[in-house]
């Protein structure tokens, strides 16, 4: 995978995370997990600005956004809200797994500490912490 | 027509990594750190990768004592966690050492790991910054691998410091 491939799924993983997360929101709005979606929601945001960025840099044509996306079931539950947030975190793990292997130098850096953030984000909404977190679910086998 | 959230086939992650055999006479390998700070079998100074994997090696195992430590010694949710961890750092031991050469003879463990459940989450932040650091000139699957875990175990830190709360 280049570089550019690599950033280009981080980028479109962060389209459907910003997605989801505006729906996250609007389910937990009000309830003590309001202000994690919210700072979530803000951070992706900030994130798929860095991505649009980085892909421009090298003059190419940033992924589009979907009008929408399959969310994979109704979200009608707080429960549901925190388990779609878990699950895009997870997902956007494997992007930035990508760009780490992909990328070298800042760009690996800043791809290694968006890895973690999901992480840590993804432990916060599932209530279990990942072990593998970008990769498949044990390495070794 | 709605667009299926990514997923791990929609991004056509790869093979899983990593090959086989040696794992189980590198775990007892991976508590090799000696007062001066970790050790390295012979040939693995000239491979950055080898190296890199043998020290992360070495700071999951103590972590894997410290963690089971407090998760024999720790109620409800911080034990929970605890352990929760343990398994996590083991598995990290495992994978990180997947691959590598056996080499032998290896010193045994002496440094002494974090205490507490407090000193545990620190410890692990640690790690994880420790690896994050380590990431210049790896290679690729090296690289995540080390980012994956360093990503781990943030959140268990994290987890950690939740239920300490």
């Amino acid at each position: 995978m280049t570089v550019l491939d690599a950033l280009q799924a981080a980028l479109a993983g962060e389209q459907a995370t910003v997605y989801a997360y505006g729906v996250v929101g609007a389910r937990l709005e009000g309830g003590p997990d309001e202000v994690s979606a919210r700072s979530a929601y803000d951070a992706h945001r900030q994130r798929r600005a860095t991505l649009t960025g980085l892909v421009e840099a090298v003059g190419a044509t940033p992924t589009a956004a979907a009008a929408a996306y399959d969310l994979g079931g109704p979200v009608t539950t707080a429960t549901d809200a925190r388990a779609l947030a878990a699950r895009v975190e997870r997902g956007a793990a494997m992007t930035y797994a990508d760009v780490v292997a992909a990328g070298s130098g800042s760009l690996r850096s800043a791809a290694a500490a968006w890895l973690a953030d999901a992480a840590v984000r993804e432990a916060g909404w599932s209530g279990t912490a990942p072990t593998f977190p970008g990769l498949p679910a044990n390495p070794a086998r | 027509m709605p667009r299926p959230l990514p997923d791990r086939a929609e991004l056509g992650r790869r093979a899983v990594l990593g090959a086989g055999a040696g794992v189980a006479a590198g775990l007892a390998l991976a508590a090799c750190t000696g007062p001066s700070g970790p050790t390295t079998p012979t040939g693995a100074g000239r491979d950055p990768d080898a190296a890199a994997r043998l020290t992360a090696a070495g700071t999951e195992q103590r972590l894997v004592a410290s963690a089971t430590a407090v998760g024999e010694h720790s109620r409800g949710a911080v034990g929970a966690r605890a352990r929760a961890a343990a398994a996590a750092h083991r598995a990290h031991v495992v994978a990180l050492l997947d691959g590598l050469a056996t080499p032998s003879p290896w010193p045994t463990a002496t440094a002494p790991g974090p205490t507490g459940a407090r000193g545990l989450a620190a410890a692990q932040a640690r790690a994880a910054a420790s690896y994050q650091a380590m990431l210049a000139g790896l290679g690729s699957r090296t690289a995540e691998l080390l980012a994956s875990v360093a990503g781990s175990d943030l959140a268990h830190a994290a987890a950690m410091r939740a239920a300490l709360r």
